[in-house]
């Protein structure tokens, strides 16, 4: 679906370029997230991605067109939600989806069905002006689909959110790669990122130190071992067991056995701890 | 079709931020000025009036519309749509030129009644307010905030209306003849002064080419204030 190699950008009257050499490759219906600190490459990525930067070096095929060349039509086949949801204030939400659903030639969903697919059906006729930040991230979203989207550009699609609005937005952004669209999400939260995408790339620098399925870097990375926290003596205690032959280790058994298990962690290590690792850096 | 819904669009927006009833009141207001007057000096106030209403009007109304518009950062969502800049461009001048051409077109004929020569003022209306339009978005995509705006829109107007001291009696040179607002005002006073052919080519000639240069400014302008600073934050 998305090709990049050999990706190079420079800013005008900048010396230093922004991207230094990206090579990628997203298949069809992966969500694939963008992690990184601000300033590390992951928006300019984003905006070539999008087709709003051309003058960059490289190849880009999106959907096997090279983006250098697109015209404004290829918009008509992607979806993009930018962090900050901005929107006609004195509009209603319906007025706001029905005007940008009005700039697409193709195919377009009925915003009232993108309103009650979010739970704001009830909020149709409401100025956006009224609306909170929870409820403005989700007409956003569904602004980002009213063209029924190949490819759907999230930009921290979760920041500023309650626990529960953001546990909405990630079954969202699920039940969107269920459907088969391809996702590309730029964020530096790791643990929106560990939960919701197939792998991962880290961006520092302008460049791309390393791409995985979070799973595999957790496993891979952690330390194939068991933290049991038991209570004895009315204390918590706890003690860690080498994950390899577990089964026959009498002292684990013998735990399990006598003691009163509080909880039981494998130790691989947070998507955070190897970001960390692997480029130097702190995100956010 | 995507013209004609943004324009659509353009028009609801601009009633719902009140422009429709700045309008009719200004209208009105004018009407009433314009009746009260002698027929002698009806016609010079009433060219004045007529003529500040597109250009004037017109590049501050898109001056505020905007400035809105960017401190609400609806850019960067309305231009990953196949909606392009050109568009948004014609769509916001063409809506605003035809509520000058409207209100320009009430007042006249309230003050003075049917003309024969009403095709000429209404085209030339309709060109002062296109450029007006065109010069006030161009501006106002370089300003960071309305003062800044304004500031800087009294260094544009004044250069482009200065054949208005013409009108007025008060001075005359013939480098007005440079300067789109004598074509316009000839064509706004031809109901009372009507134009020879030559002067008819002359003035119609004249702002075609300013819309030009005005189109091409604001396209270029556009372009590098709002384009290429698409997508928020830093430019990295």
């Amino acid at each position: 679906m998305i090709e990049v190699s050999q990706l190079r950008f420079t800013y005008p009257g900048s010396k230093e370029p922004t991207l230094k050499g990206l090579n990628f490759a997203i298949p069809k219906g992966e969500i694939f997230g963008f992690l990184g600190p601000s300033g590390a490459g992951k928006s300019t990525t984003q905006k070539i991605l999008i087709g709003i930067l051309k003058r960059y070096e490289g190849t880009v095929r999106v959907m096997d067109r090279e983006l250098r060349d697109v015209k404004s039509d290829y918009f008509e086949h992607i979806g993009v939600a930018f962090e900050f949801p901005n929107f006609y204030h004195r509009f209603t939400a319906l007025e706001n989806l029905s005007l940008f659903r009005s700039l697409y030639h193709g195919k377009t969903e009925d915003p009232l069905h993108l309103l009650a697919m979010v739970g704001l059906e009830q909020y149709a006729s409401t100025k956006v002006a009224d609306f909170s930040k929870g409820m403005k991230m989700r007409l956003n979203f569904c602004r980002a689909l009213l063209n029924h989207p190949s490819i759907l550009f999230l930009d921290e699609p979760t920041s500023g959110l309650d626990p529960v609005n953001a546990k909405v937005m990630k079954d969202l952004i699920l039940a969107q790669q269920a459907k088969g669209t391809t996702i590309l999400i730029t964020t530096h939260n790791m643990h929106a990122a560990d939960e919701i995408c197939n792998r991962v790339a880290f961006i520092v620098d302008g460049e791309i130190n390393l791409i995985n399925s979070p799973r595999e870097l957790k496993v891979q990375r952690g330390s194939k071992r068991v933290r049991i926290e038991y209570t004895e003596n009315e204390h918590v205690h706890h003690a860690d067991f080498d994950l390899q032959q577990i089964g026959a280790n009498p002292a684990f058994l013998q735990l399990l056995k006598n003691k009163p298990i509080e909880t039981m962690h494998s130790q691989e290590a947070s998507l955070e701890e190897i970001f960390i690792e692997v480029t130097g850096r702190k995100l956010g | 079709m995507r013209l004609r819904s943004a324009m659509m669009y353009d028009m609801k927006l601009q009633i719902r931020h009140g422009f429709y009833y700045a309008y009719v009141l200004i209208a009105a207001a004018y009407i009433v000025l314009l009746r009260s007057l002698p027929l002698d000096i009806r016609e010079t106030v009433g060219t004045v009036i007529t003529f500040s209403d597109p250009s004037v009007l017109g590049f501050f109304f898109i001056g505020g519309l905007v400035l809105l518009e960017k401190g609400q950062n609806i850019y960067d969502n309305l231009f990953v749509t196949p909606y392009k800049p050109e568009e948004y461009i014609i769509s916001k001048t063409l809506s605003l030129t035809l509520l000058s051409v409207v209100t320009s077109c009430i007042i006249h004929l309230s003050a003075f009644g049917l003309h024969p020569n009403l095709f000429l003022f209404l085209l030339g209306v309709t060109m002062t307010s296109i450029f007006f339009t065109l010069l006030g978005l161009g501006l106002a995509v370089r300003c960071q905030t309305l003062n800044g705006f304004f500031l800087m829109s009294t260094v544009y107007t004044f250069v482009f209306v200065l054949p208005l001291v013409d009108v007025i009696g008060v001075w005359t040179t013939p480098l007005f003849y440079f300067i789109p607002a004598k074509a316009s005002l000839m064509m706004i006073q031809s109901p009372f002064n009507p134009l020879g052919t030559g002067q008819m080519i002359y003035a119609i000639g004249t702002l075609t080419a300013w819309i030009g240069i005005a189109w091409m400014w604001t396209r270029f302008s556009f372009r590098k204030f709002i384009t290429l600073q698409m997508g928020g934050g830093d430019p990295q």
